[in-house]
């Protein structure tokens, strides 16, 4: 039972504050109309090579400027996943935060379903922007998988 | 078991607090795997109210972003165990 022994001083700072247009659901949207904030999530198969992986995610952000513009963009780098997508125990995430119209990403979806590379991934409309800090450390550091990354582009 | 006996070994019942209310939480976000890790078990379930003392508020909130975690294989469906 030691995971309910509640300290009061772990990281009381680790969730800041929402963005000012949560809960407004896009209805007082100023400027242009019908755009809203979302947010996406990306996991793209850490097992091609980077340059491979920079392309892909240059295309997404050239889909997503076209028609929007990208206010943040995280990138979490190669983490190993919870549990295996498609026989893949690694991913490489990247995370999307921009203001756009519902044709973008509808066209960023369209792209996505026709793209092998990409494991998951999950759209969220007018999702708060939270300042988190990513753990490297919970899960395993890119340094230790990029040798395996090594070897199975090899074996391809 | 009489009553007399459990009463004699009487516990002394902790209160029970909302961790997230203590912190004053604004939101809970299905991206913080560290703070999603404290509430839920080593086998990846989620820690019920009446353990954890979560309030019905974050609760809920908590419930949707562990799903989300789970969904982006940030948390695990469930955990393998080692034998």
């Amino acid at each position: 039972m030691t995971i309910l022994e509640f300290c009061p001083k772990f990281g009381v700072s680790v969730l800041t504050e929402p963005s000012q247009n949560h809960g407004d659901f896009g209805l007082t949207t100023k400027g242009k109309i019908n755009m809203r904030q979302y947010e996406t999530m990306v996991i793209i198969d850490a097992m091609i090579s980077d340059e491979a992986i920079d392309a892909e995610v240059q295309a997404m952000a050239s889909i997503i400027s076209a028609g929007g513009e990208i206010l943040r963009r995280d990138d979490w780098g190669k983490r190993k996943m919870a549990y295996s997508i498609n026989k893949k125990t690694h991913g490489y995430y990247v995370i999307f935060y921009y203001k756009a119209e519902v044709s973008v990403v509808a066209a960023l979806e369209a792209a996505f379903k026709h793209n092998d590379n990409l494991l998951r991934w999950m759209t969220l409309v007018d999702y708060p922007m939270t300042e988190i800090i990513y753990d490297k450390n919970l899960v395993q550091t890119t340094e230790d998988i990029t040798p395996i990354d090594v070897d199975d582009v090899e074996v391809d | 078991m009489s009553f007399e006996d459990k009463k004699q070994g009487a516990r002394v019942r902790r209160k029970k607090t909302c961790w997230f209310t203590e912190n004053n939480v604004q939101f809970i976000d299905y991206k913080d795997e560290k703070i999603l890790r404290r509430f839920v078990s080593e086998r990846g379930k989620i820690i019920p109210r009446r353990i954890s003392g979560t309030s019905a508020k974050y609760q809920r909130m908590l419930n949707q972003a562990v799903k989300r975690a789970r969904q982006m294989a940030i948390l695990p469906f469930v955990a393998d165990s080692i034998r």
